[in-house]
């Protein structure tokens, strides 16, 4: 290095840290979110009603094998914030829509630590928050009711179900 | 002099993208799929909508209902389907004291409304009988039956049961 670029990397080295000082203070104060453990959110598995008879109501309660599941962990202390983006009914290939309800019942959420069988019933209709503590997932059940009018097309129906999660900055 | 300053700027640039990368972590999402799918044959319900009551009776005297006074049914299940309707039939009605009341159905006691109370048709309900849902899914049957108190019952309340099976 020659005598003048010494000099200047002297002089910029100060810059340098400044720079990277906030990012490092920031994450201390956590501030800003654990870059190593991100939250995620996966959909373990389909809400599936299977058959239904028309004019007749169809439930999914949300412990049962046919309900959605929604695994969520952030890997650290922190308030969460959950948010189900619901379908008012489902589609068919040909456009014909079969009515699809959910209520304060229709929901659990589990503990990764809880016992087996233990649970928060939710209402998916409204948000709701939930503290999840170091590395603990949390599984969110959901149920809900199909209720196919008495003159309903005989069809496959489809749907999706968007579950949203946002961490309140713990 | 350029040379040197780059690398820096460049650092710095680094780390503020790295924060923009972390910041979009606070909040995720999943999607989940819903499905479900109708089929063509409703199941069968049955519901007793009147019980068939026979009132107050005195010794040696035989009643019969009339058809509107019957027992009656709502059946529901795929519109337009045929089904095949059976009764389950008591001989008798029990009393107090061990007492009975022999009860008959005759050939034309079973009743096929449509609709109630306006007009019906008969059938044999001491066998099956064939009909059809109509096209709403409904099925109304009914059916009525005669009692023959003999001399020196004892007063009380007789009671039965009567069934009916309904199926595809």
């Amino acid at each position: 290095m020659t005598r003048g670029r010494l000099a200047l990397f002297r002089r910029l080295a100060p810059l340098c840290i400044l720079g990277l000082a906030p990012l490092s203070l920031a994450g201390q104060a956590r501030t800003l979110p654990w870059p190593d453990h991100p939250l995620s959110v996966l959909a373990r598995r389909d809400l599936r009603f299977g058959p239904v008879f028309r004019g007749r109501p169809t439930t999914i309660a949300p412990r049962d094998h046919q309900a959605a599941l929604f695994e969520v962990g952030i890997g650290h202390e922190a308030d969460l914030l959950f948010n189900f983006l619901l379908p008012p009914g489902l589609i068919s290939p040909g456009g014909e829509a079969l009515p699809l309800t959910f209520g304060p019942g229709d929901g659990m959420l589990v503990r990764q630590s809880a016992h087996s069988g233990g649970g928060m019933r939710f209402d998916p209709t409204r948000p709701f928050t939930a503290t999840v503590s170091g590395e603990e997932r949390l599984f969110l059940h959901l149920g809900g009711t199909a209720a196919p009018t008495p003159t309903q097309a005989l069809a496959h129906y489809h749907g999706t179900i968007t579950l949203v999660v946002a961490a309140l900055g713990t | 002099m350029k040379r040197s300053v780059l690398p820096v700027a460049a650092l710095l640039v680094a780390g503020a993208f790295g924060a923009g990368q972390a910041s979009a972590q606070t909040s995720a999402s999943a999607t989940a799929n819903v499905s479900a799918t109708v089929i063509g044959i409703a199941p069968l319900t049955a519901t007793t909508v009147n019980d068939l009551d026979f009132g107050t009776v005195g010794p040696g005297v035989v009643v019969t209902v009339p058809p509107t006074n019957g027992a009656r049914f709502l059946i529901t299940g795929e519109p337009s389907f045929a089904v095949t309707v059976s009764f389950v039939l008591p001989a008798s009605l029990a009393g107090p004291a061990g007492g009975t009341i022999p009860i008959t159905f005759g050939n034309a006691d079973g009743l096929l409304w449509a609709p109630f109370p306006t007009t019906f048709t008969t059938f044999n309900p001491n066998g099956a009988f064939a009909a059809n849902m109509d096209g709403f899914g409904n099925l109304e049957v009914g059916i009525t039956g005669t009692v023959s108190p003999p001399g020196g019952t004892v007063s009380g309340v007789y009671t039965g049961t009567i069934t009916v099976t309904v199926a595809y």
